[in-house]
C-alpha cells in the first residue's frame, strides 16, 4: 500500500495503517529527537508522544510531505520537553556516551588510520555535546540543517518561520559551534593547529 | 555585531552554495587576503560535514500504536467549537485584566478614610473650625477624636497628627464626617483588605482555569 493510502486510512481511524506509517519513519523521527534533546530516555518519551499527537491530529493533514508533518510534530513535541526540562534543571541532558560510541563510527575508514578514526569520533562527539548547548531555536535549525540535511525551505516551512529567519538561526548556530571547536584545537585536523 | 553577523550568514552562504557567482568571487577574493576568515570559513565547513556524519542512534523500541489507540483520544484533534472559542480567549483577557487589578489593589495604598479627622493635617482644618471666641464646648456625645479613640499608626508617624493638645475640632464641623462613633467603638481598620480584592482574586481564578481549559484544548 502507498504512503497516501496509508493516510487515508489512517485518517479514517485504522490503527493498522498508521502503525506502517510509524514503521516506516520512526528511526528519522527517533533521531531528530535525539539529536534535539540529547538523551534516550526524553527523545524516545517526545517520539512516543509524536506518534500519538501525530494520530490524534491526521485528520488535519492537507497532503504535502508527510515526513515534514511528522517532523513538526516531533520538533514541537521536542519543545514542549525542553520547556519542562528548563522549568526542572536538575534533570540532565547530558549526551549518554555509550550512544556516540556506535561501532560504526569508531572503527576506521579504508583510507583513515586507527588513530584518526578515534579523533574523527571524538570530533563528533564534540558537536554532537555542544549542539545541546545551542538555544532551543537555534538547535533545532541546527539539527534539521546540517544533521539531517534538510534544506532552507523544507526547515521554514516544518519551523513556520521565514527563510530569513532560518539562515539567520543557522549561522548563528554554526558560528557558535565554530568558535567552540576552534577553542579545542586538539580535536581538530593538524592544519588547523596554531 | 550586526557587521559579525553579516559575515557569519555569508559563510553559510557560501558553503551552502546559496551565493550568486558574482557574490562567490568577491568572497574568494577576500578568502585569499583574510587568514582569518579563511580559518573560520575552513572550521565551520568541517563542522558542517563531521554534523552531516553523525552516526544514526539505534531505535530503542518500536513506536507503534496499540490497537485502541484510536479510544485513548477520541477527541483530540477535534476543534472547540466557535463558543468555546472565545469564552476561552475572554478567559484569558479576563485573566490578564483580574490579575493587574488584583496586583494593582494589592500595590497601592488604601486611601485614607474620610471620617477619620485624625488623619486630616490641621492646617487645613482650621478654617473649617469655629473662630476662637465663638469656640463651643466640646459635646460629650461626639468627643474630640484624640481623646475618644486611641491614635492609629499613621497618626503617632504622621507629623501633622493633632496631639491632645491642639486646637479641638469638633467633627460636627466637618462637613465630610462619617456618623458619629460612640466613645468605646471599635478603632477604624485602615489596613483592612478592600472588598474588591476577594473579588478580583475569585475573577483571576475563574478567568485562569477558563483560559488553562482553553490553552489545553489548543495544543
Amino acid at each position: 500500500m502507498d504512503e497516501d493510502a496509508l493516510i487515508r486510512a489512517a485518517q479514517r481511524g485504522d490503527v493498522a495503517s498508521f502503525n506502517q506509517l510509524v514503521l516506516a519513519y520512526q528511526s528519522q523521527v527517533y533521531n531528530v529527537a535525539y539529536r534535539i534533546m540529547g538523551d534516550q530516555a526524553a527523545a524516545a518519551d517526545a517520539t512516543q508522544e509524536a506518534f500519538l499527537s501525530a494520530f490524534s491530529h491526521i485528520r488535519d493533514f492537507r497532503g504535502g510531505s508527510f515526513k515534514s508533518w511528522l517532523l513538526r510534530t516531533v520538533t514541537n513535541a521536542c519543545y514542549d520537553a525542553l520547556r519542562y526540562h528548563k522549568r526542572r534543571p536538575a534533570q540532565s541532558l547530558e549526551l549518554e556516551d555509550d550512544d556516540e560510541h556506535s561501532l560504526a563510527d569508531v572503527l576506521p575508514a579504508d583510507d583513515e588510520s586507527p588513530a584518526d578514526a578515534a579523533e574523527r569520533s571524538d570530533l563528533r562527539r564534540f558537536i554532537a555535546r555542544a549542539a545541546l548547548q545551542l538555544p532551543p531555536d537555534q538547535r533545532i535549525t541546527f539539527v534539521l540543517s546540517d544533521v539531517q540535511g534538510m534544506s532552507y525551505e523544507e526547515i521554514a516551512e516544518l519551523m513556520n518561520v521565514s527563510l530569513g529567519t532560518v539562515k539567520s538561526r543557522l549561522s548563528r548556530a554554526r558560528a557558535r559551534l565554530r568558535d567552540a571547536l576552534l577553542a579545542h584545537e586538539e580535536l581538530l585536523p593538524d592544519e588547523f593547529r596554531q | 555585531m550586526r557587521q559579525r553577523l553579516t559575515e557569519e550568514e555569508l559563510i553559510s552562504a557560501y558553503l551552502d552554495g546559496e551565493m550568486g557567482s558574482a557574490e562567490r568571487a568577491a568572497f574568494e577574493a577576500r578568502l585569499t587576503q583574510d587568514v582569518a576568515l579563511r580559518r573560520r570559513v575552513l572550521a565551520t565547513r568541517l563542522l558542517v560535514e563531521e554534523a552531516g556524519n553523525l552516526p544514526a542512534v539505534a531505535l530503542p523500541r518500536n513506536f507503534i500504536l496499540p490497537p485502541d489507540a484510536g479510544r485513548i483520544r477520541p477527541q483530540a484533534g477535534r476543534p472547540p467549537t466557535p463558543f468555546l472559542r472565545w469564552a476561552f480567549r475572554f478567559g484569558s483577557v479576563a485573566a490578564t485584566i483580574a490579575f493587574v487589578a488584583l496586583v494593582a489593589s494589592e500595590a497601592l495604598p488604601p486611601a485614607a478614610p474620610a471620617a477619620q479627622p485624625e488623619m486630616a493635617a490641621p492646617e487645613l482644618l482650621q478654617p473649617m473650625a469655629a473662630p476662637a471666641g465663638q469656640a463651643q464646648p466640646p459635646d460629650e456625645a461626639y468627643p474630640p477624636p484624640a481623646q475618644a479613640m486611641p491614635p492609629t499608626e499613621a497618626a503617632d508617624a504622621g507629623p501633622a497628627a493633632p496631639s491632645a493638645d491642639a486646637p479641638a475640632i469638633s467633627p460636627r464641623s466637618l462637613p465630610q464626617a462619617g456618623p458619629p462613633q460612640a466613645a468605646d467603638a471599635p478603632p477604624p481598620q485602615a489596613d483592612r483588605p478592600a472588598p474588591t480584592r476577594p473579588l478580583a482574586a475569585l475573577a483571576f481564578v475563574l478567568a485562569a482555569v477558563l483560559a488553562a481549559l482553553g490553552w489545553g484544548r489548543r495544543r
